[in-house]
């Protein structure tokens, strides 16, 4: 038996509130934007809840579960449709997984317990769980000796996003593994976590109050994986938890002007898109270091992009921000209205760089880069060239993985290569224009930090060689 | 215990590996994967791995190094 289904926003915020798993991985698309993965991420345990639901449903099984093990091997991204597979194993033993075009995302077995429970009385409240802020930083004494926490299940809520659950299951049952999502995400790591895999033992037969609690029970540093261990009157288990890397901060402007010779962008007037944070924001300092004036664009990350402003006119340098989206019908109004007088153009916009399958290619994820790399791009060196009547310059940030295309990376190297293709017609096509193609190795940022990741470039070092090379020729000012 | 037995439910996949197969030859050994690799051997040699070890872990020879390294003698199909 199949059945699909598509993650909204406004799914996963309900979701938040029924859980109390708040973090912003999950429910703010601004910050999850500086996430490895780029967007927000469906919480495991609702793509988990969602399958269970299902199973039950279509099954129309009324039993209750012994054990569950899950494990969420891949980001469910809002948006992504995904299907639910299962399989029988015996007669008291079934698994199933969540895919996305073959890919599988989710994998789990569920053992069936021999006999129904009996209603007791719950220990959980039939109440939405408290809106908490996550743990924001996380040390590996917290919660080494065991903290309660209360559970929830609030009947009504649950019972519309669970149906069959809601009917089938104790109510301690679903508050428990409500709950181990809230440990995860709110608790320990907290706020940088990474959900990915959970063994549950259900026992909600026993008559013995306990409360609920969990426990920091492994830490394994190298890894950055921990272990965290759950247990209560519904049942024990252990919660295994990955510390997410933080938003990759890059070099600020008292670094950036130790290296930047004064003045050797003297008199550009540079618009960057893509400029709040990552390489778009190096350039940004850089340039404005080098004595230009630069206007940087941002399409979410407002906060982001003023911080880069403020820590550059802080320093003496001139920049503004603006709010630009390069696929709006408003793009060339946009421009207008705040770059009337630049002949200069950065072009580092980029979707999150999420990885194919590495087997064929996946078009619709090679579409949505272009749309950024090349229609934008495209957009954008057009509204450059109409609006400037000398010689206009233009910057494209493109990477080696045109040359060798990474396994996982085909439909983001061929955008790239589209976008190539794009800057070599536009300079046919226009005598005026100088294109310059950087092709940037691999740079640690927000797009490619990974669990286990380095980089063996310097950031600040790659990002002024290029726009050395794009400005001067032989130390001196094209 | 195999390369295979080890590391075939972690990069969903039932074809024989061999060592020089690596996280450019094989489509599901992710970053993620690879946290899984890590558990894995941890779990299989009853140690934590050191830093370094973690970050060389892109190759099935690297695998089999690390673990032999932990007194985990990993067999493997010829090719």
């Amino acid at each position: 038996m199949q059945s699909e289904r598509t993650f909204s926003l406004a799914d996963l915020t309900a979701f938040a509130e029924l859980s109390g798993d708040f973090n912003p991985l999950h429910t703010d698309p601004v910050a999850a934007r500086r996430t490895q993965f780029g967007e927000c991420v469906t919480h495991g345990v609702f793509v988990l809840m969602w399958a269970l639901d299902n199973l039950q449903s279509q099954s129309g099984s009324k039993r209750q579960w012994a054990t569950i093990s899950a494990k969420f091997l891949r980001p469910v991204l809002t948006g992504l449709t995904v299907t639910t597979s299962a399989k029988e194993k015996n007669a008291d033993e079934i698994s199933f997984t969540v895919s996305e075009a073959g890919r599988v995302l989710l994998q789990c077995d569920v053992t069936w317990a021999e006999a129904n429970f009996t209603t007791k009385a719950s220990s959980a409240r039939n109440e939405m769980p408290p809106r908490e802020i996550p743990a924001q930083a996380w040390l590996e004494t917290t919660a080494t000796n065991g903290e309660e926490l209360d559970l929830f299940w609030p009947v009504e809520h649950g019972r519309q996003l669970f149906p069959a659950l809601a009917a089938t299951q104790p109510p301690d049952s679903l508050a428990a593994l409500l709950a181990s999502t809230r440990v995860i995400g709110m608790k320990v790591p907290g706020k940088h976590s990474v959900f990915f895999q959970l063994d549950i033992a259900f026992t909600p037969h026993t008559e013995i109050i306990q409360p609920f609690t969990y426990r920091l029970a492994e830490y394994r540093k190298s890894s950055q994986r921990l272990g965290v261990a759950i247990a209560g009157a519904a049942g024990s288990g252990i919660l295994w938890a990955l510390v997410r890397p933080t938003p990759v901060a890059q070099p600020d402007m008292a670094a950036v002007k130790l290296r930047v010779p004064a003045d050797c962008f003297h008199g550009r007037r540079v618009i960057i898109i893509g400029g709040s944070r990552g390489l778009g924001e190096i350039a940004a300092k850089v340039l404005a270091a080098g004595g230009a004036e630069v206007a940087l664009s941002y399409r979410l990350g407002g906060d982001d992009a003023n911080s880069v402003v403020a820590d550059i006119t802080a320093r003496g340098g001139k920049a503004t921000a603006f709010q630009l989206d390069t696929a709006s019908t408003d793009c060339e109004k946009n421009l207008t209205a705040n770059c009337a007088q630049f002949n200069h153009l950065c072009y580092f916009a980029t979707p999150p760089i999420v990885e194919g399958d590495g087997r064929t290619l996946n078009v619709p994820m090679f579409e949505k880069f272009c749309d950024v790399y090349v229609d934008g791009f495209v957009n954008v060196a057009q509204w450059l060239a109409k609006q400037t009547a000398g010689q206009f310059l233009l910057f494209n940030a493109s990477t080696v993985a045109v040359e060798t295309p990474p396994l996982r990376n085909l439909e983001y190297a061929a955008a790239k290569a589209a976008a190539e293709a794009c800057c070599r017609w536009l300079a046919g096509a226009n005598p005026k224009a100088r294109i310059y193609v950087a092709q940037f190795p691999r740079l640690l940022t927000d797009q490619t930090v990974s669990f286990l990741s380095a980089s063996e470039h310097d950031n600040l070092e790659t990002v002024l060689a290029e726009l050395s090379a794009w400005l001067c020729h032989e130390g001196h000012p094209y | 215990m195999t390369v295979d037995e080890l590391l075939q439910p972690i990069l969903n996949t039932t074809a024989p590996l061999h060592l020089d197969d690596s996280r450019e030859t094989i489509p599901a050994w992710d970053s993620l994967a690879q946290i899984n690799i890590v558990a894995a051997i941890e779990d299989a040699v009853g140690a934590e791995l050191s830093t370094a070890e973690v970050l060389s872990l892109k190759s099935v020879a690297k695998v089999v190094e690390v673990s032999r390294a932990h007194g985990l003698e990993l067999t493997i199909t010829a090719r």
